[in-house]
């Protein structure tokens, strides 16, 4: 990952290949192109926690030289070839909570901002499926859905701020994927633009080869851009069933996983956190104890951040002595949450709860994963206080299957603890396996070093996960953080990669740089 | 100039007019494409390839239910195999049962399995093949992933078009400890199918299903497998499902089978038989398609623009033959 | 207003936010623009208020980006005061010269004739000056006073019929003052706050149909340190008091859409009183996804209309979209704003006020 970040108040202007094209590319978009020096800046990062540590340090990553809005497919088709004519780089945007840099304009460029492909066609009641635009966000999708009695069953974290096609271009999961799977397994068709300006819709089944909308869905940008997907939707739960359980040992709760599983269960939600996750779940503040922070008090809005970065320093900086208080911690808590028809998510209920109590499960009723559910995405509402408090946070998510979770888990664990406070939680759970998520959070003495802790740890961190069996990444994608070890993964596969791009990107102007294409 | 024959060394026979290639190994499979490509040959041009010899029936991970096994393992004897380990592939469309597992995981209908609710999924969890430029991938591991393109599509229901399996990991579930048939009558099709839909969206499965009409009424006879707890609860789920759409409970006798060829078809395609008075028996049956006895003949659909770009790029000499 | 510190907070945290809240921003959804959702314009204000960067055209135009409606509020655990801060930071546009056009153009008329019209509002007020005995004084609002004496008819009709008979008040002369503060303005708001104040004196009632003129009074002017002497309420929760009273008459046989005007609901709190209203006047009510404190906003505050004219339209597109596809269905609100801004959309729209005075004046 070659990536140099620049002064946030020094942005080179635009290059002068996308000045060139700029009439002609705004004549295409009826003027819907910017080269404001402030756009260039909002579609320079995504959420990317690296970027935002520079953004703690008053830098930005490279911008691109000019954000362009279509509105058509025929608008993105004239876009893309006039870009390859004059080989720029697109890279195609939704709306940036992506994770591992996958939209930073490495090479400049056009920002191709996808979200007036904001239609949600009519439910088709017998096919159970609808027609969306690649910029419809998800939690203005999922409401919609819901408002009409059915649902996608899409809930990642990210719904509030992530467009249906950045799930598509990321592979996306949501917390419901153990019942209705991830964005992949949703779809029926895809459609949009090849890096060769050609427009594409894949077919449906029943096919005559290979279903070809996998082929394009996880390339973040790099072959095609994506303008619309026909979705399964699902009648709208009439019933959801809460419970929770402290089992003894993370290697247990596993195990309870994997039996409910083989027994035909399908939970729509399955956690198990870690004892140090269990701890800080079990501790969450309230939502109501949030104070607005402009009505913080002096204390708070001055001692306080100070007070928090030493603090953090001291502890977060020091890792090797925090992680292994985690042995001090046993216990584990599982969530699960069935929906679905009333009658039969209580039967599931019911017949997962017996399994849990033989295994020695501790039923908590259905009052912790009811919290869970409410507070689902808190998470998000903790970032700023710990960027404030001169941390870097950031989560890596992988899978594999039964045999060798444990092992990942453990593996993850002893790499990872050198350099950060290690969390991890096991979601997305299928037959198979299962995804590791873990969280860290780190801090150094210097903005500097806090840099270089961040790039030791994920170096170690997935070296130890793909070692043990894992894949790189279950459901945030690559980007430009995963790239390398994401090629080296693919074995002779890289070549296979190599001839879909240049297939679909023959002058390699798609998002360069990403999935290190 | 050596003879083809010679060229390929002790990987290919002589059978008749033409030849057959029985690699043992990738690599083997990966030099006999590159044999081909150099002479202008192609697969199913006098050349068959046999793929016993990735026979290798490898590791079963009783924990994840996966079974390694190589392409040319007869999907009934892995099938009986891995019953001793109370597992199996789970309810397959007939024809699965006689292909082996290379093409049970290329087949663009067969090599699919239904999950709840009512969802596809492929019986390969991993592959390795081998594509005609002679590279050898295997896909990601662990169940799902988020690594980019999926390069296991080129093989996973590519029908062999574009590259070739050479083994797979596939899913197994737990041996059923029970089936359990069970009649409905409806007062249309409409219903029945919807009945069908409603059930596979809030959870259930089927092994099999029967529709054919009878006296005015719509009969379906449902086939549910499992452990005891799983076909008690999908049985009573699906009686719900069928009341709310004018279903009516009929016991639990014994539909006959539908003649002819079974293939996969969309649920309009199953309405539309049904409507002109047809009676069909359904496999694999998922929100998406079904696999189906009885709905008329399989309809021939050319290949798409994009399918045609990729094989001009992967396979351009087209050793493993032409596209219909 | 809070100090500088506390606005660093609140652009602080919206700044290293991961867009939590990015849904629910209808300018940018308006706009499909980064640099205006709720993060885009708070990180842009950061860079001014936190890192005391000179403003310029584009971070003033991004913080006018904003009508105030306060739907990314309701969605952020923290509560941050995104409107709020945006419009403080407005008070460094009017510094530096740098307002866009219709934010200044607005100010430069305010000044000239205290309201945002130019008109002399004396002289209306006059011409409505009830002759009778009223219950209630009405504060119609400059807005209604100017373009909708139509509405302000109808207004006193229901009252009427309501047994709660409204008559326009002296006071109602003074515009609220709300577009000085949404044009960062502050001193000038503050001060005419305290002429209102004064205006108010003999006032010890008020009635007010604009859901944002009653917002200004109750929310705005404590912040500003100004107390009315006076009980305001909007015109809505007067009805909704005297809805016993009310004529007994079928619902109208009409599909109409309602919409959470933003300074009627998340400003005021009122949800339920409009919709109780309409229940008796109408037969079917529908509404968008996202209702209430969620609900999505028509574009008309905030001078977006004057800043942002054809974002301001959109949004009103889109708000009535959200709420039915169905061009018959009559979007109903309890703001006049909120139905220009429908009617604007190409929409048909009514004030709620109108809708009731069609009940109770059927045969």
């Amino acid at each position: 990952m070659t990536i140099a970040p620049l002064a946030g108040n020094a942005l080179p202007p635009p290059r002068a290949g996308v000045l060139d094209a700029q009439a002609a590319l705004a004549a295409i978009v009826q003027g819907r192109l910017s080269t404001k020096q402030l756009d260039r800046v909002s579609y320079s990062r995504d959420m990317w926690p690296l970027a935002m540590v520079w953004l703690r340090q008053g830098r930005v990553p490279p911008p691109p030289d000019a954000v362009i809005w279509p509105g058509t497919d025929d608008e993105v088709a004239k876009v893309i070839r006039l870009a390859r004519e004059r080989r720029l780089a697109v890279i195609p945007f939704g709306a940036g909570s992506g994770v591992c840099g996958g939209t930073v304009a490495l090479h400049g460029g056009l920002s191709l901002d996808l979200k007036r492909f904001d239609g949600i066609g009519q439910i088709d009641p017998t096919r159970r499926c609808v027609d969306v635009g690649a910029g419809v966000m998800g939690e203005t999708l999922e409401r919609r859905l819901e408002a009409r009695g059915w649902t996608l069953g899409h809930f990642p974290s990210s719904i509030a701020m992530s467009t249906v096609g950045g799930w598509l271009a990321a592979r996306s999961a949501g917390q419901l994927s153990t019942r209705y799977g991830k964005i992949e397994d949703m779809v029926l068709s895809v459609r949009g633009v090849l890096g060769t300006g050609e427009r594409f819709e894949t077919p449906e089944r029943p096919f005559d080869g290979p279903d070809l909308s996998q082929l394009l869905i996880g390339s973040e940008g790099t072959l095609c851009a994506f303008t619309g997907v026909r979705l399964r939707v699902h009648p709208r739960a009439e019933a959801r069933v809460f419970r929770a359980f402290d089992v003894p040992s993370v290697e247990r709760g596993l195990e309870l996983i994997r039996r409910v599983l083989r027994e035909g269960l399908r939970p729509a939600v399955v956690r198990l956190y870690d004892p140090f996750d269990t701890v800080l779940v079990g501790r969450q503040k309230p939502a109501s104890a949030h104070r607005s922070p402009s009505r913080r008090s002096g204390f708070e809005a001055t001692v306080l951040p100070g007070l928090l970065k030493t603090l953090a320093s001291q502890t977060l900086g020091r890792p090797k002595l925090l992680n292994p208080l985690a042995q001090l911690a046993k216990k584990s808590r599982l969530v699960f949450m069935f929906e679905g028809e009333a009658k039969h998510a209580d039967a599931e209920d019911r017949a997962a709860a017996a399994a849990c109590l033989s295994m020695g499960g501790h039923d908590l009723g259905e009052g912790p994963a009811r919290e869970w559910f409410h507070k689902r995405y808190d998470v998000n509402f903790r970032l700023p206080r710990l960027m404030e408090s001169g941390t870097f946070v950031d989560t890596m998510e992988v899978s594999a299957s039964w045999d060798v979770v444990q092992d990942v888990y453990e593996r993850v664990r002893a790499a990872a603890s050198s350099y950060a406070l290690v969390l991890c939680h096991f979601s997305h759970a299928y037959a198979e396996g299962c995804s590791l998520y873990f969280s860290f959070v780190g801090s150094a003495p210097s903005e500097e070093a806090i840099e270089e802790r961040y790039q030791a740890l994920w170096r170690s961190a997935l070296s130890a996960a793909t070692s043990a069996g894992a894949n790189v990444s279950h459901h945030h994608g690559i980007g430009l953080l995963k790239a390398r070890a994401y090629q080296d993964s693919l074995g002779e596969g890289r070549h296979a990669l190599a001839t879909l791009k240049r297939l679909f990107d023959p002058d390699g102007i798609m998002n360069p740089g990403k999935l290190g294409l | 100039m050596k003879t083809l024959l010679e060229s390929l060394g002790s990987i290919a026979r002589q059978a008749g007019d033409g030849l057959v290639l029985r690699p043992r190994s990738e690599r083997e499979l990966a030099s006999a494409l590159m044999v081909l490509r150099d002479r202008q040959l192609a697969l199913g041009e006098g050349v068959t390839l046999d793929r016993g010899g990735f026979d290798r029936l490898g590791r079963l991970d009783d924990r994840s239910m996966t079974i390694d096994v190589g392409a040319g393992v007869p999907v009934r004897e892995l099938e009986t195999r891995i019953n001793l380990q109370r597992l199996t592939l789970g309810a397959l469309a007939p024809a699965a049962w006689d292909a082996t597992v290379g093409s049970l995981v290329e087949d663009p209908s067969l090599g699919f399995r239904v999950i709840v609710p009512g969802r596809l999924e492929p019986l390969a969890v991993r592959v390795t093949g081998v594509l005609p430029d002679g590279a050898v991938v295997t896909s990601s591991p662990g169940p799902r992933h988020a690594v980019g393109p999926d390069l296991a599509s080129l093989l996973i229901g590519g029908g062999g078009v574009l590259g070739l399996v050479t083994s797979a990991t596939l899913r197994l579930m737990p041996l059923p400890q029970d089936e359990q048939r069970r009649l409905y009558s409806f007062a249309s099709h409409a219903d029945a199918l919807e009945a069908l839909r409603e059930s596979l969206s809030a959870g259930a499965s089927f092994a099999r299903v029967v529709v054919r009409g009878r006296a005015g009424r719509i009969i379906v006879e449902v086939t549910v497998r499992g452990s005891a707890g799983q076909v008690e609860r999908e049985l009573a789920l699906i009686g719900r499902c069928a009341e709310s759409t004018s279903g009516r409970f009929e016991g639990q006798g014994r539909e006959a089978e539908v003649d002819g060829a079974a293939h996969e078809v969309t649920w309009s395609d199953v309405a539309s038989a049904l409507a002109q008075g047809a009676s069909v028996e359904l496999f694999r049956v998922s929100l998406s398609t079904v696999i189906a006895r009885g709905v008329g003949v399989r309809t021939f659909v050319p290949p798409s623009p994009l399918m045609r770009s990729l094989k001009d790029v992967f396979d351009r000499a087209r050793v493993l033959g032409r596209l219909p | 207003m809070t100090d500088h510190r506390r606005l660093e907070q609140a652009t602080s945290t919206c700044s290293y936010c991961p867009k939590a809240c990015r849904f629910s921003c209808p300018v940018s959804e308006a706009t499909q623009n980064e640099s205006l959702s709720a993060w885009g314009k708070m990180s842009a204000a950061h860079h001014v208020v936190a890192e005391k960067k000179p403003i310029d055209v584009e971070v003033s135009a991004a913080v006018h980006a904003c009508t105030g409606c306060g739907r990314c509020t309701s969605f952020c655990k923290h509560e941050n005061d995104v409107g709020p801060t945006l419009f403080a930071a407005r008070g460094e546009a009017v510094k530096a010269g740098l307002q866009p056009r219709g934010a200044a153009s607005t100010l430069a008329t305010f000044h000239q004739a205290q309201n945002p019209f130019g008109r002399e509002l004396g002289s209306l007020v006059a011409s409505w000056r009830a002759q009778r005995p009223v219950r209630y004084p009405l504060f119609p609002g400059c807005s209604t006073l100017v373009k909708r004496p139509g509405l302000l008819e109808q207004t006193i009709a229901v009252s009427d019929a309501f047994g709660a008979p409204m008559g326009v008040a002296k006071s109602a002369s003074k515009c609220c003052g709300y577009p000085l503060y949404a044009a960062g303005s502050f001193d000038a708001f503050a001060a005419h706050a305290k002429s209102v104040a004064e205006a108010f004196v003999e006032t010890p009632e008020v009635a007010v149909l604009d859901a944002g003129c009653a917002f200004t009074f109750r929310k705005l002017y404590p912040e500003f340190g100004v107390r009315l002497p006076t009980r305001i309420r909007t015109v809505i929760e007067v009805l909704h008091e005297n809805l016993p009273h009310a004529p007994e008459r079928k619902p109208l046989p009409q599909r109409v859409g309602y919409h959470d005007a933003c300074h009627l609901g998340r400003g005021l709190g009122l949800y339920d009183e409009p919709r109780a209203l309409l229940a008796r006047a109408v037969i079917t009510i529908v509404e968008a996804p996202s209702v209430r404190r969620e609900g999505g906003c028509a574009g008309g505050g905030g001078l977006l209309p004057r800043t942002m004219v054809e974002t301001s339209v959109e949004m009103a597109r889109r708000q009535a979209l959200e709420i039915s596809d169905d061009a018959n269905v009559t979007m109903v609100t309890g703001c006049p704003t909120s139905t220009r801004m429908f009617e604007r959309a190409g929409r048909r729209a009514m004030d709620l006020i109108s809708v009731l005075e069609q009940w109770v004046t059927q045969p």
